[in-house]
């Protein structure tokens, strides 16, 4: 993703220690945007649970399942996402899961349009704190959670993964990339902060 | 031959000088590490201190009590206060761009190399010639600018404002760049406390057993408020051993964060509170990874205020003179920072407050020469104590009068028979009485309420969600501090839902201070001062109100009474009383002292955080952003993107040679430019071609599926907003383009016509601006292009793909959308790719002959066609003034239909756009010139229109321009005068159509 050059791998600021912010750049991941139809949410689950295996959830959450997963964003819209998919393919999200939604719901190709970093480590939620005003705390964004919001300026989207560690991926829009970058290492530099070559 | 130079500053060259021994620092006790000593400066002189002292405690342990001068009387000044409210000792630090001044001397820790320096004085601290306003303050009193400064008026630019200029202000603010970095934090809380004194420590603690999410912001660098600073048991130990148990138990709880060094200094809506962190200000350079100071955005369910109390000066003549500190503060150095402020020492108060102060000032070994207690009758064991140290006891007794020059050298005391006698004194402790800290209390439109009994305002109506306790609640007993926390704390976490208990009150101090309210000694000789920092005297509260000001808000304004950076921390009680002696009335009935945001300075900087410099706005690159970058792009800001503006080429030296290259590369030839920042919208659903209808001013419901139409949208109000294309995909869903401008602001007003206009429809808009890389390929040979970069198949023939149609083509075998769209006139396309392949298409595109064009050669060449842009959809023109009034549907309805019909905006002698070329053929037009008939007066009422855009047309050959002209349509052929008084052009054009190049459209279509 030549959106996040800022991101090179390796340590970024307080050098010494363990780092306390694993940054990965999410790049090999497939994006649609999902609308409902009128009056077809239960079709649309029962299809969406046979396209990708988890049904759409109804509040700010992110269901996941295997590579693929659905994030909440807004009243009747989902970001679906997929990791592993190579070529092409990658770039046929939407028409492949247009095929099994069928009139259920609007699919939209947004493969590329997000850049996406995912957040781990001890001080993850530290980082993040400075850039989102959002509450992360275990029990107000649990796993599975997500929440639309904005931070340095930009509209942003964030999800915590469904797992007991805090892992969280916060995506913007593509062309705000370095721009995210730069936040997220300003924010995790006081942890001492270790950026993983892109997944 | 040249000596080099010596890279030392001055203040390098004094660290390297041995330090003097501390004469004033106690052989023991206190909170400070004896272990290590620390050097620093005092306007070039070399002095050291210990860990753990403040600026202000280091300076007293080296005897040094003259810090600053004042404001308006260059009066010496020194320490008052131990803590944030300091109005006199105020210092600069540091040098360089990290120069800071105003600094409170009393809030500064100490450091290895600190290099202070004293404000407001010239040539020196001891010998300041601007003392000499001393000399005039007769005539320097309050209102004295409002009053002299106003006759002759026209001397008021030229001389007074830059003398009064030069002469005001305090401190010189560094010239360069800070270059240090701060940062914004988010945090959410069940409970805020705010002061970590014993109440906040309790409230904290309760809170924090109950399992509540519990923030605690202490503005020092430790924890315990008073209890470091007297000489006091709490649960049988010293009041600092106690601190430290109770702060490692809190240490110990996961969900409570302790934030020293903190500063709560807003209460904002909905429980947000503004804090600022300074988090290495006690650092000589913070540490690379670290931020300077760190802005807090603190949302709280339940806010605990316990800031505790700022104890009152009393307002004597002399009572600034250096040496002259309250009773407070002197304990605070004493036993916090064991250091003796002085070896002969007078005590005024007007309670048992300043008994303590007489026990701690004898247990340092400090000369206690009198005691002057405002109370005629004095306890047994006061009078005792004062007659064991042999102190003078004055009963009923006033301080009258101060002498000595640098520092206080000898008091007046005058007793309650009118008698007065002189003293020897080197300090002079004094205390009013204690002022509850209610500052945040107000901050949303709380108001307070006056307490006759302990002649202080308390907190009245708090901010939603805020409860107070301890001193700031007006409990002034340990005892009685400690229990209100435990309680408080206890209650705030039970209306977060927590079971909350309230811990067990340690045993502490718990006799009431008996006391006399004392604010003012009126027969006092020499200066009186209410607000130290702004030299407002007693004698200027008394004047404004002779002068006919009776509200406490025109007393503060008239006298700048309170208007300093301490906010009148020292100050506003004291002024309200003597307001109220003067007037005949109660101090409720004078008025109330309310506060508002911040509590304690903050710098812009740390509110901005790291959005500055290039930081200041996010911005956002195109998917061939670094393509351009590696093929000679200069880039444009256009709002928060930047675009390639053109790509210079070996040989050009001035980029209008680069834009005629490129122009004609596109009229000639091809071209390629990226347009992803144009603003995309996907319109899917059964109910989207109706919401079209509604938000464009033209029909979209009859576009057929596989073809592109032009729209114009309208404001309610009629005026255009926006333009742009639609491309009907498939039967329910559209591809829409905006303005780069406009894109988020068309989106919002879709989301909003669907969400409350015509909820009935079934539709989505998403926004694709970031899923595609679209690109213009543009000119002759653009259909050659196009053919080279899809993947092979499509029947790409006029017949096939007209213009205003799209199909969809593969790049790669990846899907990918090709309109035939035309913005320059020329045979043109857009191709949208996915992202990642952005790039791919510009390498290949330039491979097979298309030159790279940019935003500015793409402005010459809708100029040339008369396109409207940013110049003409500027907010002000009708799709009539803008030529497109035909496309206004008359079949059905859409947003600004109807207004757009009032008379004004259908008036034909409004002006519309025409085309203009110079007469002459070579003088430059410029977009914001006036157009005149020849002839007229260039004045307002002739005014006729403006030049919206221009440009030089390569094409043609000279400059051209498009412009709203009053009845321009009709007025082709004739001549206008140019006129642009600003920049000093005046020229005549000939009024032609607005397009230059191939009115017919005939390359369009090829």
């Amino acid at each position: 993703m030549a959106d996040l050059a800022l991101l090179r791998p390796g340590r970024h600021g307080r050098a010494d220690g363990a780092p306390g912010v694993v940054v990965t750049p999410i790049t090999d991941i497939a994006l649609a945007a999902i609308s409902v139809r009128a009056g077809t949410e239960p079709v649309l689950a029962e299809r969406m649970m046979a396209a990708i295996g988890v049904a759409p959830p109804a509040r700010p959450a992110c269901a996941m399942s295997g590579s693929a997963g659905l994030v909440w964003s807004g009243p009747g819209q989902w970001l679906a996402l997929r990791r592993g998919l190579a070529g092409a393919a990658r770039h046929c999200f939407a028409q492949d899961l247009a095929g099994v939604l069928g009139s259920a719901a609007s699919v939209t190709e947004m493969t590329g349009s997000r850049s996406i970093l995912r957040l781990s480590g001890p001080y993850a939620r530290d980082a993040l704190a400075k850039i989102v005003p959002v509450d992360l705390d275990e029990a107000a964004f649990p796993a599975g959670a997500a929440a639309l919001t904005n931070g340095g300026y930009m509209p942003l989207q964030i999800w915590r993964l469904p797992a007991d560690e805090p892992v969280f991926e916060l995506a913007c829009y593509r062309s705000y990339g370095d721009s995210l970058a730069d936040a997220v290492l300003q924010a995790a530099r006081e942890h001492g902060c270790e950026v993983l070559s892109a997944a | 031959m040249n000596a080099p130079l010596d890279p030392r500053t001055p203040a390098d060259l004094a660290l390297s000088r041995p330090a003097p021994a501390q004469p004033c620092r106690l052989p023991a006790g206190g909170l400070v590490d004896r272990g290590r000593g620390l050097s620093f400066t005092f306007d070039g002189r070399r002095l050291s201190g210990l860990a753990g002292d403040t600026l202000a405690s280091a300076l007293l342990a080296n005897g040094i009590h003259l810090v600053g001068r004042s404001f308006k009387y260059h009066r010496p000044r020194g320490i008052l206060s131990a803590g944030t409210e300091e109005p006199n000792a105020l210092v600069e630090l540091r040098s360089g761009a990290r120069r800071e001044p105003n600094t409170r001397a009393t809030m500064a820790e100490l450091f290895e190399g600190l290099e202070a320096r004293s404000q407001n004085r010239w040539p020196s601290l001891g010998l300041d010639l601007g003392a000499v306003n001393g000399v005039f303050a007769p005539i320097l009193a309050a209102g004295f600018y409002y009053k002299t400064f106003m006759w002759p008026p026209s001397f008021w630019e030229k001389l007074y404002e830059p003398l009064i200029r030069r002469a005001a202000g305090l401190g010189r603010a560094p010239e360069g760049a800070d270059p240090d970095h701060y940062e914004r934090m988010h945090a959410f809380c069940d409970v805020l406390v705010v002061g970590g004194g014993p109440a906040g420590l309790m409230a904290a603690l309760a809170a924090g057993r109950a399992g509540a999410r519990v923030i605690l912001a202490e503005e020092d660098r430790e924890l315990g408020g008073r209890l470091l600073a007297e000489a006091e048991e709490v649960d049988g130990m010293p009041g600092p051993a106690w601190v430290q148990s109770v702060e490692a138990e809190l240490a110990a709880m996961p969900r409570v964060r302790l934030l020293r060094r903190t500063s709560a200094f807003a209460v904002l809506d909905h429980g947000v509170v503004g804090a600022v962190e300074r988090v290495a200000d006690h650092l000589p350079v913070p540490p690379a990874h670290l931020p300077r100071q760190r802005y807090w955005k603190i949302v709280a369910r339940r806010i605990v205020l316990a800031a505790g109390a700022i104890e009152r000066p009393v307002v004597f003549g002399g009572n600034d003179r250096p040496g002259v500190m309250l009773g407070g503060a002197v304990r605070a150095y004493l036993n916090r920072y064991a250091v003796r402020p002085g070896q002969s020492a007078v005590v005024f108060t007007a309670g048992d407050d300043g008994w303590r102060t007489v026990a701690d000032l004898a247990r340092a070994g400090a000369s206690v020469e009198a005691v002057v207690d405002a109370r005629s009758e004095i306890p047994a064991q006061q009078a005792r104590l004062a007659a064991r140290l042999g102190a003078r006891l004055v009963a009923g007794g006033r301080i009258t009068g101060t002498a000595g020059w640098h520092r206080i050298a000898a008091v007046e005391i005058g007793d309650d028979r009118g008698c007065t006698e002189g003293r020897g004194a080197d300090l002079l402790a004094m205390g009013g009485g204690w002022t509850p800290a209610i500052h945040l209390s107000c901050h949303r439109g709380g108001k307070p309420r006056w307490d006759d009994a302990l002649a202080a305002f308390l907190p009245g109506t708090t901010p939603p969600g805020m409860s107070v306790a301890g001193a700031a609640a007006g409990r002034f007993t340990t005892a009685a501090v400690l229990a209100d926390g435990a309680r408080e704390g206890a209650a705030a976490a039970r209306d977060c839902g927590f079971a909350a208990t309230e811990p067990q009150v340690p045993r502490a101090e718990d006799t009431p201070d008996a006391r006399v309210a004392l604010f003012h000694v009126p027969a006092s000789r020499g200066k009186a001062f209410v607000d130290f920092q702004h030299d407002v005297t007693a004698k200027d509260v008394a004047l404004a109100h002779r002068e006919g000001f009776r509200s406490v808000e025109h007393v503060k304004r008239y006298t700048t009474l309170g208007m300093a950076t301490d906010q009148g921390k020292t100050a506003n009680v004291t002024g309200l009383a003597i307001l109220a002696e003067i007037a005949g009335r109660s101090i409720p009935g004078t008025g109330t002292t309310v506060f508002r945001p911040p509590w304690t300075p903050v710098a812009i900087g740390t509110i901005a955080g790291h959005h500055r410099g290039k930081a200041f706005r996010p911005t956002r690159r195109t998917p061939t952003h670094a393509w351009a970058a590696a093929n000679g792009a200069t880039f444009v800001e256009v709002g928060p993107w930047l675009r390639a503006q053109w790509y210079a080429r070996p040989g050009e030296t001035e980029w209008q040679q680069s834009v005629a290259r490129e122009v004609a590369a596109v009229r000639n030839a091809a071209g390629i430019c990226d347009v992803s920042t144009l603003g995309k919208i996907e319109v899917t659903g059964p109910g989207a071609a109706a919401l079209l209808d509604l938000v464009y001013a033209n029909t979209i419901s009859t576009l057929a599926v596989g073809r592109v139409r032009y729209g114009v949208m309208l404001r309610e109000d009629g005026f255009v907003m926006d333009d742009g294309t639609v491309a009907r995909i498939a039967e329910d869903r559209f591809f829409v383009t905006t303005t780069t401008a406009n894109a988020g602001k068309v989106l919002q007003h879709m989301e909003f016509c669907h969400q409350v206009l015509r909820p009935d429809l079934d539709v989505s808009m998403i926004s694709v601006t970031d899923a595609w890389a679209q690109v213009s390929i543009a000119g002759p040979r653009a259909r050659e292009v196009v053919a080279g970069l899809v993947d092979p198949g499509p029947d790409l023939s006029n017949a096939a793909l007209p213009h205003m149609a799209w199909r969809a083509v593969g790049v790669d075998g990846v899907p990918a959308r090709l309109y035939r769209l035309s913005f320059s006139g020329e045979l043109a396309y857009e191709l949208g790719v996915p992202p990642d392949l952005g790039e791919a298409v510009m390498r290949r595109a330039v491979e097979l002959g298309a030159t790279p064009y940019g935003t500015e050669a793409l402005a010459v060449l809708r100029i040339e066609k008369g396109h409207p842009a940013g110049g003409e959809l500027n907010g002000q023109t009708t799709a009539r003034d803008l030529g497109l009034g035909r496309m206004v549907s008359t079949k059905k309805d859409c947003i600004g239909r109807r207004l757009a019909e009032r008379p004004a905006l259908t008036d034909p002698a409004r002006p519309v756009l025409v085309g203009l070329k110079p007469v002459d053929a070579r003088t430059p037009l410029r977009a914001g010139a006036h157009l005149f008939m020849p002839g007229a007066e260039p004045v307002t009422a002739n005014d006729q229109g403006y030049v919206t855009s221009a440009c030089v047309s390569p094409t043609l050959g000279h400059p051209i321009a498009l412009g709203l002209l009053s009845r321009g349509a009709e007025r082709v052929g004739e001549r206008v005068r140019v006129l642009d008084p600003v920049r000093g052009g005046d020229t005549e054009a000939e009024v032609c159509a607005p397009c230059f190049v191939d009115p017919e459209g005939v390359r369009t279509r090829g």
